[in-house]
């Protein structure tokens, strides 16, 4: 079951205020239920009294009780290359930074919410990581195992991807993902000559020779 | 645009003329990848350019490895060989197979001298004072930063001194007594601020100068004194209210041999008996025997250093011994358990003392 799907949208920065029945129009995707109320019609409209917050609230609860009821609530993301990215609230709320809008309520009249640093295809992958790691795994060995084995499969990319995630994980707030890249990227130094280090991240060697020489001196005892 | 989605701020604005650490990445980020880089690599690091350099020197890079609980600590011996030449080892316990390297060059001023001082204080490691047959007591003092890899000379002390008793508390180093000094120092403590890189004096008249040993423990520097009769008793000074306190006299046995903090506890080697770690237990002020090494394992005369809960045991040509206090505790008075390393040195060295810093 795909928790993210991308859609185009037709005006880029413009927010739209939803309405449930224009939203059936436009994107097919299963009707929202309001949990609260008894009307289960499919085109059941959105009362204007629940905010947002409430709705995304209640299906996180009801999301981690029976998920045969499928009350799931989706979050409408804007990215910054201007594509819309629909997820599912439990995965969303991995990122503290949403979790916090949505518990305080930010995202003001309107159900997208704008992601100006992260482009669309970064905050796939973030939602990825996400959704996997929704499971705890708390002591729990096979699930750990499993966890760590998605982790090394999954960090393992080129290395702008890797910027992609490392900046997307730390402005989205979700830790864990911005731990596994941080070392990540601390794996690909260790171990290396600055010669190599140096190709791999495109530095420039900017020491004169009088200072490359020192430092070389200084450090030569650790290098034997 | 919704107006009140700006929970977090924008990126800043890099300055023209800054050179990111990593292109693409903010510094910020990029000192929370360098800092998981292990402590044996930061050489390599302080090669790649300047601006990493610079970084592996500056505060923000240990309150960042500080922050996440990734810091390592490493041991520096002081030893002389037989030829009386001073070199300086270093030992990381991370390392999968435990190895003394030796240190680059230690300033050359500092090469035949004796009866220096070596201090730990932070990142920073200090020889202090020293003579030799060429000059006499001297008020040199060379700092070692750990951190960017180089000694050099800072602040003199207000007199010169050799074979001379220095403590460590808090970020100040307190040292008095020894030999050359100006008449003037004789009842005077001379105390190196680290961070000002300055020296003061404090005139005490309860200084007596027949210490034979001191030691920093628990925020105060303990000191035995032995009278020329030949008997021996211990006090305690306490810089912050400038007092001193008498202590049982059984404290004096610490001269028996080396002694080290760990975990809070105050151990001492007792190598008179065969080689036995003593604790000392403050409810009833007396050496309590924590275990016994087992006989040929160590090579006395011995230098003691404390990582964690882990006491090491550094002997004559760096062999040397680790004993984990904690594991060791729950049997006590028995053999003490720990793994063991035998160096082989070009030369043959003894300790003089050994320190360890936090990185």
């Amino acid at each position: 079951m795909a928790a993210v799907t991308e859609t185009e949208s037709v005006e880029k920065k413009k927010n739209r205020l939803m309405n449930s029945s224009e939203e059936e129009v436009a994107v097919e995707k299963p009707p929202v239920i309001n949990p609260m109320s008894e009307d289960d019609s499919a085109g059941a409209a959105i009362p204007v009294g629940n905010s947002l917050s409430d709705q995304v609230m209640a299906a996180a609860i009801s999301e981690t009780g029976e998920t045969e009821e499928s009350e799931k609530k989706n979050l409408r993301l804007m990215s910054s290359d201007g594509k819309e990215v629909v997820v599912e609230a439990a995965v969303a709320m991995k990122s503290q930074l949403i979790r916090q809008m949505i518990e305080a309520d930010c995202a003001g009249g309107s159900d997208v919410i704008n992601i100006p640093n992260v482009t669309a295809a970064a905050l796939s992958l973030i939602f990825r990581y996400c959704e996997k790691h929704l499971v705890d795994g708390d002591g729990d060995k096979a699930i750990t195992d499993d966890l760590k084995s998605f982790d090394e499969d999954f960090i393992s990319v080129d290395l702008d991807t890797l910027y992609d995630l490392l900046m997307g994980s730390n402005y989205l707030d979700v830790k864990g993902l911005l731990d596994l890249a941080c070392q990540k990227v601390a794996d690909l130094i260790k171990g290396k000559s600055p010669d190599e280090i140096r190709r791999i991240f495109n530095i420039e060697k900017d020491f004169s020779p009088e200072e490359e020489e020192e430092v070389n001196k200084e450090n030569k005892w650790a290098f034997e | 645009m919704s107006s009140s989605r700006n929970i977090r701020a924008e990126y800043d604005q890099t300055p023209q003329h800054h050179i990111p650490l990593i292109h693409s990445l903010s510094d910020d980020l990029a000192i929370l990848c360098l800092s998981r880089v292990p402590r044996k690599y930061h050489h390599v690091l302080r090669c790649v350019s300047k601006s990493w350099r610079a970084l592996l020197c500056s505060e923000d890079w240990l309150s960042c490895r500080s922050r996440q609980n990734l810091t390592e600590t490493w041991i520096y011996a002081m030893c002389v060989s037989k030829d009386r030449v001073n070199c300086c080892y270093v030992l990381d316990p991370n390392a999968l197979s435990l190895n003394w390297k030796l240190l680059g060059p230690i300033p050359p001023q500092c090469i035949r001298r004796e009866g220096m001082s070596f201090e730990a204080l932070g990142r920073k490691l200090f020889l202090f004072g020293g003579c030799s047959c060429h000059e006499k007591a001297t008020d040199e003092v060379y700092c070692y930063d750990a951190c960017a890899g180089k000694w050099e000379e800072v602040a003199r002390m207000p007199t010169g001194r050799c074979y001379f008793l220095s403590a460590a508390l808090g970020d100040k180093i307190y040292v008095t007594g020894g030999l050359g000094l100006s008449s003037v120092a004789l009842s005077c403590w001379d105390i190196y601020d680290c961070r000002l890189n300055e020296w003061s004096s404090h005139q005490d008249p309860s200084l007596i100068p027949d210490i034979v040993k001191s030691f920093a423990f628990e925020g105060k520097v303990y000191t035995v004194h032995s009278t020329w009769v030949d008997r021996q008793y211990a006090r305690a000074y306490d810089p912050s209210s400038r007092s001193w306190e008498d202590l049982s006299r059984q404290m004096t046995s610490c001269c028996h041999g080396p002694t080290v903090v760990s975990s809070g506890i105050l151990h001492m080697l007792d190598e008179t008996h065969g080689t036995r770690l003593m604790t000392w237990e403050k409810e009833n002020e007396e050496w309590v025997l924590l275990g016994r090494l087992a006989q040929g394992l160590t090579n006395p005369p011995c230098q003691l250093v404390a990582v964690g809960s882990c006491v090491y045991v550094v002997g004559h040509n760096l062999s040397t011994v680790v004993v984990d206090t904690e594991i060791n505790g729950a049997r006590p008075e028995g053999v003490l358990v720990g793994s063991s390393l035998a160096p082989k040195l070009g030369s043959d060295v003894s300790v003089m003392s050994c320190k360890a810093v936090t990185i």
